[in-house]
């Protein structure tokens, strides 16, 4: 986890120090957070826990605790960073920026997650989104050179040349061997043909991180513009060596270079690596365009009654797009609804692997088990989805079905009697108390 | 009263009289007012509403003046019965003023229009057209007296045409046709903006393509016209152009970038790499654009090629080219290693300073007759709509200093360089014979604008070369290799090129202060190599193949 939510999470609880957390007895803290809770429910003894667990290296449990956190009190911000930061480091990008924006909706002028999201923003070449953010967190923290560099970057993208400029060299004013900053205005300066400025920078970028490819990458490619082709393709060798074997662009310099030196067969090994890769990154978007249209195709054969045309889209498209999770969870919701229920729990399963707070995923598996008659399995996903979010209706009701289905009806009495209060116009929610014997919701 | 005036004065001599443009846009002076459209120009919802169209100065009348074509395309809810536009032939009336002979051409056809090319198909003295259409394209005989009649290839088919170039690539006297063609498009299955899947730009929404749409497939016609009958027969499989597969085809620039005296063929790419054909000298060629070094970015990014142009920028005698971009990135200059390869020196050059700019039609011309090809490249967006980007943008003058580098001189060049536009196809000639290169730009949905010279130049001569036996008679790939002083400049006559336009054949080269060139030596189409001595400059010369100059004209003053 980031060092800033850890420290967030002293700072913000830490005048009321929670012994067994400060001296770092998680397990302890957990029972004795749990236990509060028990006495009296407190959404930061929640947060807490998830704090807990994620130090226990339970991440997949810590995010539960953070949902619940959050759900708990819409305006804990740092639940809400917890749970970006923990999708963050677990790739989930569209998780982890909603996770920031409800920070910023909160509190406009978070740094953490101002930081946060514009770079996830940028990460994803989503430039447009992360100007905002990155201009005011210059605005409101001068003093960081890593927004500087961003906002440099960002201004490069946008064409606006004098505007990235300044912001990498004041970056470097900040903090004069600032990576980001250096290879940023190098590149800049080196693209725009100002060799002799530039060449200083990249030079001191590939001194102050040998073992990055970008800056070896960056230097061979300006040293290429100028000819010198012999410490080009030292430098694109350096590259490919520390992390840039998988990138088609070092490869492309790389035989530039080996063709202003002459050496042919080099020159053409360094080519077909190229093209090599060149084709994977292709295929990929391809694969991930084609996908998408795969999934279109399926909307509409499902608003047809097709499902199961739609199912065999989802499927083709699955292929392409292995990882990811709403896929799998509207593979789950058609096989459920085809009544394949051991399709639908291993995409609804897999779906939760990747993203493990999301409530409507463990809402889906609970009624695939439901429909499976794994009644055990049904009642403890239907928990986890009411932890998650205990403010939807459909979630008590199936719990209470599954609960009545094993014969507790007192239970199920009290979860359709969550559900009717959650939803008072649903008629199928107050059948299910009736008929469970509990009193009619006004 | 008299301290005013002496005031004035003062501050007249400090600040000294504003100084002279180097263009003025003579369009509206020179009655060129129709407007040329290409969709709607406050959101395009369909990508054949991006293009706009071309532009041609050519001379069709052979009366030494050359004369314009615009191409225009149309609105897609179209215009009412008989307001419907058409495409311009615009007769030089020699008084810097131009009249509109379209209809008594034939040539006033209304479709969705895009590109066009020239060249003389049958060699018989007067220059043909090709115009490229959404739709079906279209070949114009010249017949000589005034009017084109309509010999297109029987069943050429509906097709995307965007740029074309005539070429003679079998070297038999007789000019070929490649045709660039960019998506197979299918407006009923194309998102728009508004409708429920639309594409994205910067999270804006916008229209869709060319990702996604499928792509065209080139054409080659080979000229196998005989006995006064006009044949075009499509070889692209045969020739390897069809090799590559579909592409986002734009822009043809032909050149001899080996110099073995076979033309070869350059297509820029939309979003996916520019294809270079090596001629095989056997009736086929071998596209060699990424081995060349002239197909990505100097980082082997994939661009969207739109416009090109080809010109010996560093004077050692071997085409180099250029390519115009998207925005966000930036124009290649690549530059000819004289190995079969290029290397992209547009950044050492002096053209990596903006990446705002969406360029479309770019040329090389000696404005100042220095003897250094310049560069001009006109910008535009494809979006009209979007807040990320500029919809019309300036043109962009570079003045090439001679050693490799180029300068951005627009803001000196004066407003009608800097004047914004959505501007598309532009040709380079010398529409008023005065000696200096002048530019036509076609702007989506505005007039054209005929930017004439007027800059403080050098001296020129400008060589029209007419080919004879096995060459085609409008020279089209003769190169002319002019010596002033230490210097050899050279030229090639040139069909298509730029942006889905034509320039004129004639070659104009700049000489500083020199009165005359010391020698030239012209390699005609089918290889023979003709040389003349030293030649007066400040006129137009004509050089027929194996008679020597045989029409001189003074400039105009």
């Amino acid at each position: 986890m980031k060092r800033a939510v850890w420290l967030l999470a002293l700072g913000a609880f830490g005048q009321d120090p929670k012994a067994a957390f400060d001296r770092g007895d998680y397990a302890a803290a957990i029972r004795l957070f749990e236990a509060a809770n028990a006495r009296k429910p407190d959404c930061a003894n929640t947060l807490y826990i998830g704090l807990s667990r994620y130090r226990l290296r339970q991440p997949t449990e810590a995010l539960l605790a953070f949902q619940a956190a959050a759900q708990c009190d819409p305006k804990l911000v740092a639940a809400h960073l917890a749970l970006g930061s923990t999708y963050e480091e677990r790739r989930n990008d569209g998780e982890a920026i909603a996770a920031y924006a409800r920070v910023l909706a909160l509190e406009a002028k978070n740094v953490t997650a101002l930081r946060s999201a514009s770079n996830l923003y940028l990460k994803n070449g989503l430039h447009t989104k992360a100007l905002p953010l990155l201009e005011t967190l210059v605005a409101i923290s001068r003093g960081l050179p890593d927004a500087r560099a961003d906002l440099g970057a960002v201004y490069a993208a946008g064409g606006d040349r004098a505007g990235a400029e300044a912001q990498f060299r004041k970056a470097l004013e900040i903090r004069a061997d600032y990576f980001p900053a250096l290879t940023g205005l190098g590149n800049l300066l080196a693209r725009s043909g100002e060799h002799d400025a530039a060449m200083p920078l990249l030079r001191k970028a590939a001194m102050v991180r040998p073992n990055a490819y970008e800056a070896h990458f960056l230097l061979g490619s300006a040293l290429n513009r100028a000819g010198q082709f012999e410490e080009a393709r030292r430098e694109l060798e350096q590259a490919a060596k520390h992390g840039g074997a998988s990138e088609p662009q070092v490869f492309y310099q790389l035989a530039r270079a080996c063709g202003g030196l002459g050496l042919a067969e080099e020159r053409r090994a360094a080519l077909a690596r190229f093209s090599e890769l060149a084709k994977k990154e292709k295929d990929d978007a391809a694969a991930r365009r084609q996908a998408a249209k795969l999934v279109d195709e399926a909307r509409e054969l499902l608003q047809s009654g097709d499902l199961e045309g739609a199912a065999q889209r989802l499927e083709l498209a699955r292929e392409l797009m292995p990882a990811d999770a709403t896929l799998l969870f509207r593979l789950a919701g058609l096989h459920y609804d085809l009544r394949r229920y051991d399709a639908a729990r291993e995409y609804a399963q897999a779906a939760i692997g990747m993203s493990p707070a999301t409530w409507l995923y463990r809402y889906l598996l609970g009624l695939v088990e439901k429909g499976a008659n794994r009644l055990p399995d049904a009642k403890a996903s239907l928990e986890a989805a009411a932890r998650l979010n205990p403010s939807e209706a459909p979630v008590w009701n199936a719990l209470g079905e599954v609960v009545l289905l094993q014969g507790d009806r007192a239970a199920a009495i009290g979860y359709f009697e969550k559900a009717c209060a959650l939803a008072p116009g649903d008629e199928s929610f107050r059948r299910n108390l009736e008929s469970a014997g509990g009193a009619r919701i006004k | 009263m008299g301290h005013f005036r002496k005031t004035a004065f003062f501050v007249f001599a400090l600040y000294g009289a504003a100084p002279s443009p180097f263009f003025v846009d003579e369009a509206l002076k020179a009655g060129l007012k129709d407007i040329f459209y290409c969709g709607d120009d406050r959101r395009k919802n369909y990508l054949v509403e991006t293009l706009g169209t071309g532009v041609a100065f050519f001379d069709y009348d052979n009366d030494g003046l050359l004369d314009i074509f615009g191409v225009t395309a149309s609105k897609l809810e179209g215009f009412p019965a008989g307001q419907e536009p058409v495409n311009r032939l615009y007769r030089n009336k020699g008084d810097g003023t131009f009249a509109d002979v379209s209809k008594a051409a034939g040539v006033a056809k209304s479709s969705w229009g895009q590109g066009v090319c020239a060249g003389d198909i049958d060699n018989d003295g007067f220059t043909d057209l090709y115009v490229t259409y959404w739709g079906t394209d279209v070949l114009y005989r010249n017949r000589g007296d005034g009017t084109f009649e309509d010999v297109t290839m029987p069943g050429i088919g509906s097709r995307w045409g965007t740029g074309c170039a005539f070429v003679d690539y079998d070297r038999d006297g007789r000019l070929d046709l490649m045709v660039a063609n960019y998506v197979n498009f299918d407006m009923k299955n194309t998102p728009r903006p508004d409708g429920p899947k639309p594409c994205q730009w910067k999270s804006e929404k916008v229209m869709c393509g060319p990702q996604g749409l499928s792509g065209g497939l080139n054409r080659l016609w080979r000229n196998e016209s005989a006995g006064g009958a006009t044949r075009f027969t499509d070889v692209s499989k045969k020739a390897g152009i069809e090799a590559p597969g579909p592409r986002y085809s734009l822009s043809v620039s032909t050149l001899d970038y080996d110099r073995d005296g076979w033309p070869d063929i350059y297509v820029a790419v939309d979003s996916q790499a520019s294809l270079l054909f090596r001629n095989k000298r056997d009736g086929t060629f071998e596209e060699t654009g990424l081995e060349s070094g002239a197909a990505l970015s100097e980082d082997g990014r994939e661009q969207a090629g739109m416009g090109t142009a080809v010109a010996d920028y560093d004077g050692d005698g071997w085409p180099d080219l250029v390519k115009t971009n998207f925005t966000d990135d930036l124009p290649n200059l690549y530059r000819n290693n004289r190995d079969g390869s290029f290397a992209e020196t547009t950044a050492v050059a002096g053209l990596g300073k903006y990446t705002q700019f969406l360029g479309w039609g770019i040329a090389f011309l000696d404005y100042d007759n220095d003897g250094w090809p310049d560069i001009f490249m006109v910008n535009g967006h494809v979006y009209p709509d979007v807040k990320l980007g500029e919809y019309r943008q300036r043109r962009i003058l570079y003045r090439n200093g001679g050693a490799g580098k180029f300068t951005d001189v627009s803001n000196e060049a004066g407003p009608a360089v800097m004047a914004k536009t959505a501007a598309r196809g532009l040709a380079t000639g010398d529409y008023d014979n005065d000696g200096r290169a002048d530019l036509l730009i076609s702007n989506m949905n505005e007039r054209v604008s005929l930017l004439r010279n007027t800059a403080a130049a050098g001296q020129s001569i400008t060589l029209k070369l007419a080919g004879t036996g096995k060459s085609n008679r409008s020279a089209i790939g003769a190169v002319a290799r002019v010596t002033v002083g230490k210097r050899v400049l050279t030229g090639e006559v040139r069909s298509g090129s730029t942006f889905m336009s034509q320039s004129d054949f004639r070659l104009q080269f700049g000489m500083g202060g020199a009165v005359g060139v010391d020698g030239v030596e012209v390699t005609w189409p089918d290889g023979t190599v003709e040389k003349l001595g030293a030649l007066t400059g400040g006129r137009i010369l004509t050089i027929t193949q194996g008679k020597g100059v045989t029409a001189s004209v003074a400039y105009r003053k």
